[in-house]
C-alpha cells in the first residue's frame, strides 16, 4: 500500500481537480467506487481525492448517493443489509480500507462519523460521551471526568451540562443533542470526521454553532460533510463534491463550484434553477 | 377573487356542523363505545373468573391446607396440596432454568446476528409452529422420548424439560421482539463508533428491550405452570407426602385439580386448589410488574 498523493487515476467525468497545493497531504484517496444497493447500483465509479484539514461538502439532489458516499468511506455501509462494493477502493492515509486484514470496527473508530438525526443512547450525557472509549480503552491513563470534560468541550457542550453529567442524555434539546452526538463521535479520537447532514434537523442558532465547530475541527483534521444547503456548503466547504444520480458530476474548490461550475446541471443547481 | 366581506357572507363559511358531519362523529362516538365494551371484556373476565374462585375457594384456604399433605378417603378429600405446591413450583423452575438460556440466546441470534440470513428466517418459522402445537402433543414427546426411550421415568426431570420445550419457543419470540423495537437508529449509531454487537447489545439494547423480555418470560411460565396435560404423563403422580428428588414424580396443583375433579372427591378442595394456582400466578406475574417498574436505572 502506498501513499499516493499527486498521482489520482482521473475520473471518467469533467473534472478540473487539480490538488490545490495543500499544505497537507491526502485524507481520503477514492478510486473508481462502485456500489450496489439490492443489486442495483447506486454510486458508479466515483473517484475523489480529499485532502486533510479542509472541509469537503457533498452536495447534490436527494437520491443522488451522497450518504451512500459517505458510508462506503468508514465502511459503515456494511451496516446496512444488501449495500455492497462492488468496484473501487478507498484509500485512507495511503492504507486500503477494504483491503485484507481489515477490521471495519478499526475504520470505524478511527474516521467517525455524525448521523442526520441526533440520537443519544439511553444513558447518561456522561456515558454516551465514554461510549466509544469504555470499549476501545484509549484512555492513555486520563480519568474518566478529564476525558468526558475535554470532548464536550470540544462539541462545545461542556458549558450547558456539566451539573448534569449523571442525568439522562435523552432529556437534551435537540441542538443540544447532536452536539453531543459531535462529542460522542470525537471522543473516539478519530482521524476524519463524516457528518451526514448534521444540521437539517436543527434551528438556525443551533446550525451555526454547529458550523463553528466544524470550522474549529477542520483545523485537526478533514472534515466531509454531506448537506442539503447550499448556503451552508458556501459557508464551511474548502472543496465541493458534486454528485447526481451515483455519478460525479463535479469536484473541485467550493469557490469554483459555486461561481463557475463546467457542468450545466451544476450550474442550474448552485444557481438555484432546480432543486 | 372574493373580498373579505364577501368570504363573511359566504353561506357555507359556518362552525356549525352539517348534517353529514354530525352523522359521521355518531358513528364515531358508537364505535369507540364499542370498543370500550369490547376493552371492558378485558377487565370483566379475569376479575370474574377470581371473584368465582375467591368466592367458591375462600373457605378452604387455611394453614393446614396450604401446609399438610392430601389425608381422608377418598384421598385428597381432606388434607392439604403442599406436596403439589411444592412440585408445581419445582417444576417451573426447572422448566425456566432449562428454557430460558437457549431462549435469550436464540431471540438475540435470531434479532442482532442473523437478520436477514435463511437460516434466521426458518428458525423464526419452526419456532412459531413450536409455539402453536397443542399442550398434549408435548405430553405425549414427553412420554415416548423422556420417559420411555430415554428411561428418565416419570419424573421431576422429565416434566422440567417439557414444560422447558413449552417456555422456549414463547420467551424466544418475545426476546426476538422485544429487541427488534429498538429503533435500528441505535444500532446504525453504536455501529458506526467501531463497537461489537455484543457490545451493542449490552449497554444500549438490553435497557431497552428486557421490560418485553420479562413479559415473554411471565407468559411462558403461565402457560406451562397451569397446564396439566404436558405433565400428565411425564411428571404427576396422584399422591406424594412431599420431597423433591429430580428422578421421581411429583405432584402438581393442575393435575391434583384434575384428579379432584374427574373423580368427584371433593369440589371444595378443587376450588381451593385452582385458588392457590390462580394466587399464585397472580403473584409471579405482579412481582415481574414491579420488577418491570422498579427496574432500568439508566433508561430515558
Amino acid at each position: 500500500m502506498t501513499a499516493r498523493t499527486e498521482a489520482i487515476r482521473l475520473p471518467a467525468v469533467p473534472n478540473d481537480a487539480p490538488l490545490p497545493r495543500s499544505r497537507y497531504p491526502l485524507s481520503f484517496d477514492v478510486g473508481f467506487l462502485s456500489v450496489s444497493f439490492h443489486g442495483k447500483i447506486t454510486l458508479k465509479d466515483v473517484a475523489a481525492a480529499i485532502p486533510d484539514r479542509q472541509v469537503l461538502a457533498v452536495i447534490g439532489p436527494s437520491g443522488a448517493g451522497k450518504s451512500t458516499f459517505l458510508r462506503v468511506l468508514n465502511r459503515t455501509l456494511e451496516i446496512i443489509p444488501q449495500a455492497r462494493v462492488v468496484r473501487g477502493e478507498v484509500h485512507f492515509k495511503g492504507e486500503n480500507l477494504y483491503g485484507r486484514g481489515v477490521d471495519a470496527r478499526i475504520v470505524r473508530k478511527r474516521i467517525g462519523m455524525v448521523h442526520q438525526k441526533p440520537l443519544a443512547f439511553p444513558l447518561s450525557i456522561r456515558e454516551n460521551v465514554l461510549f466509544g472509549v469504555r470499549f476501545h480503552q484509549h484512555w492513555q491513563g486520563r480519568p474518566k471526568d478529564e476525558f468526558t470534560q475535554t470532548y464536550l468541550e470540544r462539541a462545545g457542550l461542556w458549558e450547558e451540562v456539566k451539573d448534569r453529567l449523571r442525568q439522562p442524555a435523552s432529556a437534551l434539546s435537540v441542538g443540544q443533542l447532536q452536539r453531543l452526538c459531535i462529542a460522542r463521535a470525537l471522543a473516539n479520537e478519530p482521524e476524519a470526521l463524516l457528518m451526514d447532514e448534521p444540521c437539517s434537523a436543527l434551528d438556525p442558532v443551533s446550525t451555526a454553532r454547529i458550523e463553528e465547530l466544524i470550522l474549529g475541527l477542520k483545523e485537526q483534521l478533514p472534515v466531509i460533510i454531506v448537506t442539503h444547503n447550499l448556503a451552508q456548503a458556501r459557508r464551511i466547504a474548502d472543496r465541493c463534491l458534486f454528485l447526481a444520480d451515483g455519478v460525479c458530476l463535479e469536484q473541485g474548490p467550493a469557490d469554483r463550484i459555486f461561481t463557475d461550475p463546467a457542468s450545466a446541471r451544476v450550474r442550474d443547481f448552485v444557481t438555484g434553477k432546480i432543486g | 377573487m372574493p373580498t373579505p366581506e364577501q368570504t363573511l357572507k359566504y353561506p357555507g363559511a359556518t362552525m356549525a356542523a352539517g348534517d353529514s358531519f354530525r352523522r359521521a362523529v355518531s358513528r364515531d362516538r358508537f364505535f369507540q363505545g364499542l370498543l370500550w365494551a369490547c376493552g371492558l371484556c378485558g377487565f370483566l373476565l379475569p376479575v370474574a373468573i377470581i371473584a368465582y374462585l375467591l368466592s367458591g375457594g375462600i373457605h378452604s384456604l387455611s394453614r393446614t391446607f396450604i401446609f399438610d399433605y392430601p389425608r381422608g378417603t377418598p384421598l385428597g378429600a381432606r388434607g392439604g396440596i403442599w406436596p403439589a405446591i411444592q412440585g408445581s413450583f419445582a417444576l417451573a423452575a426447572l422448566g425456566l432454568g432449562l428454557s430460558l438460556p437457549l431462549a435469550l440466546g436464540g431471540g438475540i441470534y435470531l434479532a442482532e446476528y442473523g437478520r436477514g440470513r435463511a437460516f434466521a428466517t426458518v428458525v423464526r418459522f419452526l419456532v412459531e409452529c413450536l409455539a402453536a402445537v397443542p399442550m398434549i402433543i408435548y405430553g405425549l414427546f414427553g412420554y415416548a422420548f423422556l420417559v420411555v426411550f430415554l428411561k428418565f421415568g416419570v419424573s421431576l426431570l422429565a416434566g422440567g424439560i417439557v414444560l422447558a420445550f413449552i417456555m422456549f419457543p414463547i420467551i424466544l419470540i418475545s426476546v426476538q421482539e422485544s429487541l427488534l423495537a429498538v429503533d435500528d437508529a441505535y444500532r446504525d449509531m453504536a455501529l458506526s463508533l467501531g463497537v461489537t454487537r455484543f457490545y451493542l447489545f449490552r449497554k444500549v439494547l438490553l435497557p431497552q428491550a428486557w421490560r418485553g423480555m420479562v413479559a415473554g418470560v411471565v407468559l411462558a411460565v403461565g402457560h406451562a405452570v397451569g397446564s396439566a396435560a404436558p405433565i400428565l404423563f411425564t411428571a404427576s403422580i396422584y399422591f406424594s407426602k412431599g420431597g423433591l428428588d429430580l428422578r421421581e414424580p411429583v405432584m402438581t396443583l393442575p393435575t391434583h385439580l384434575y384428579n379432584l375433579v374427574s373423580e368427584a372427591i371433593s369440589f371444595d378442595q378443587a376450588f381451593g386448589t385452582a385458588l392457590v394456582l390462580i394466587l399464585g400466578l397472580l403473584l409471579f406475574n405482579t412481582s415481574a410488574l414491579l420488577l418491570r417498574r422498579i427496574g432500568g436505572v439508566n433508561s430515558p
